[in-house]
């Protein structure tokens, strides 16, 4: 077999066993993403769950739950949502892989960084978590590495037309559709557009205007509201921006929280970070990381902050985590050749240590009580304690 | 061989031995489940006794057990009045998603998410328990 068959394989194998610790199983949101198929399916539903469909949150992201009705019929409304998200979280680790191999595509070692970044990710707590139960998080995820492509192609072009910026409007309007997290990609398009000479104020303040086609992101949104007559995407939010999310034990839970879903790929990621002198890349890792933590922070008042929203943080996080694996491999190689410890052996080593914490970490996900939105970080130590307890306990009961 | 495929190759051998112990592990685990309740729920109907459907471990099949009783129109007394598996039968034969919050309170909350799951499912289809509860 080529190499590039057994890339693609064993991140599709990971992908598996990682989607197949909590696949299939329900969260609060599955409550409104069930009753959405039906009504999509235009079954004829009680008042009450016509209510419930319509004022949810989960049904302003109608793109998966379309599909899911489609196939609903064959095998069920749960395996259709938990199948898919199975196939979108191997596609997942393949794209990222392709993704990572482009954006280190001036390295000698492209190709090895790919990998190892696309395997963090197909290993990765959140996606273990969450992307095959019958929700739709890892759909969300596949579309901003898509949109990624896709504005990354268009801004290649030396003078992008205002059909390009049309075309890439209308596609993160579409994307709003199918899971929340594609609104980075708006904070990521308008800098690397603006920004493409560097810091110019000049070029930028002629440039901005040549933006105008944005607007037209809205119009896939529109025809869904008045297509189903149901609110914007925001609608009712503002009644959940409550005091304790921004209170000092909410700050505490929100760093918990996105430490944990990476836990060891941060050290990884930082020492990358420091190792890593490529413009072209420190510019990605500067804008994107601002998109997604002006996401994160907006996140953090609106809704529970969730391992499942660092998600978008992942092409961050793993193209720098990977390098610094790569790094570490590297220099350990060169100091402990005496014992022929080669660059392999130390990536493999450092790889199966971040996959068992991911694992570990899953397993350990609190899963036995609903933490408040409202919750500070005390509560959430408390209640991966008891989890702790709970299963450890288990273990030798 | 360069080292992007030696990692490659290692990884898939391992990937793939560790997907195909999960997998069978899960399908053998299919098959014993079945079993047990085929033999569970004849013991149960032969001595029309509901309290047999507790000794299935697979909590879907307990559920299909206790529901053959709770549609005949017994219901969750005595020794069975808090097994989890007759409180979910007996919440998707009442399509009561509030008994689901009364029987399974917060620190329930998985069994509390698959009762309400449970009984939108039966409301609108006739796919019975067959995804019912894949609880950790």
């Amino acid at each position: 077999m080529k190499t590039e068959h057994y890339l693609i394989l064993s991140l599709i194998f990971l992908s598996i066993l990682s989607g197949a610790m909590y696949y299939n199983t329900v969260l609060v949101d599955t409550q409104a993403y069930v009753p959405s198929v039906y009504y999509l399916q235009d079954k004829s539903l009680q008042d009450d769950d016509i209510t419930r469909v319509e004022t949810s949150y989960a049904f302003k992201r109608p793109v998966e739950i379309a599909f899911a009705s489609i196939i609903e019929p064959i095998i069920g409304v749960r395996q259709s949502y938990s199948l898919t998200n199975l196939i979108l979280l191997c596609i997942t680790s393949v794209l990222t892989y392709f993704y990572l191999r482009k954006l280190f595509k001036n390295h000698e070692q492209k190709q090895l960084i790919a990998y190892v970044g696309a395997i963090l990710c197909a290993t990765a707590l959140p996606l273990i978590i969450y992307a095959t139960r019958v929700l739709v998080d890892v759909a969300g995820y596949v579309t901003l590495l898509l949109g990624l492509i896709i504005i990354d192609y268009f801004l290649e072009k030396k003078y992008p037309l205002w059909t390009d910026h049309l075309k890439i409007s209308l596609l993160i309007g579409f994307f709003l559709l199918v899971r929340d997290a594609a609104v980075i990609l708006y904070p990521y398009y308008i800098l690397k557009f603006l920004l493409r000479r560097g810091f110019n104020l000049n070029y930028m303040s002629k440039k901005i205007w040549s933006l105008w086609p944005l607007i037209f992101t809205l119009v896939p949104q529109l025809i869904f509201m008045w297509w189903f007559d149901v609110g914007f995407l925001l609608a009712g939010k503002s009644t959940m921006i409550t005091s304790g999310k921004y209170s000092l034990l909410g700050w505490l839970k929100f760093f918990i929280v996105h430490f944990a879903a990476f836990h060891i790929a941060w050290l990884f990621a930082i020492l990358g970070l420091i190792n890593d002198k490529d413009k072209t890349r420190r510019f990605f890792y500067s804008i994107f990381s601002l998109s997604a933590v002006i996401y994160l922070v907006g996140i953090q008042f609106v809704a529970l902050t969730s391992p499942r929203f660092s998600m978008v943080l992942f092409p961050v996080v793993f193209a720098l985590a990977a390098y610094g694996i790569i790094i570490i491999a590297d220099k350990l190689s060169d100091k402990i050749r005496i014992i022929k410890i080669n660059q392999t052996t130390i990536i493999l080593v450092l790889l199966v240590i971040y996959a068992s914490i991911s694992f570990i970490g899953a397993w350990l996900y609190p899963a036995h009580g609903l933490i408040s939105e409202d919750a500070g970080g005390d509560i959430v130590l408390k209640a991966v304690f008891n989890e702790i307890q709970l299963k450890i306990g288990g273990l030798f009961a | 061989m360069n080292s992007v495929k030696r990692l490659a190759k290692i990884v898939f051998i391992i990937s793939f031995i560790l997907c195909f112990i999960v997998l069978s592990n899960i399908i053998i685990t299919k098959i014993n489940d079945k079993k047990e309740y085929d033999y569970f729920i004849e013991r149960a109907i032969n001595n029309d006794n509901m309290t047999h459907c507790e000794n299935i471990k697979n909590l879907r099949f307990s559920v299909l057990c206790y529901s053959e009783f709770i549609k005949k129109g017994d219901g969750c007394d005595n020794e069975n009045s808090e097994n989890p598996a007759c409180l979910i039968a007996l919440a998707a034969d009442n399509q009561d998603e509030l008994f689901c919050d009364k029987v399974f309170p917060p620190e329930n909350l998985p069994y509390n998410l698959e009762c309400r799951v449970t009984i939108f499912i039966e409301r609108y289809t006739d796919e019975g328990f067959n995804n019912c509860c894949n609880i950790k």
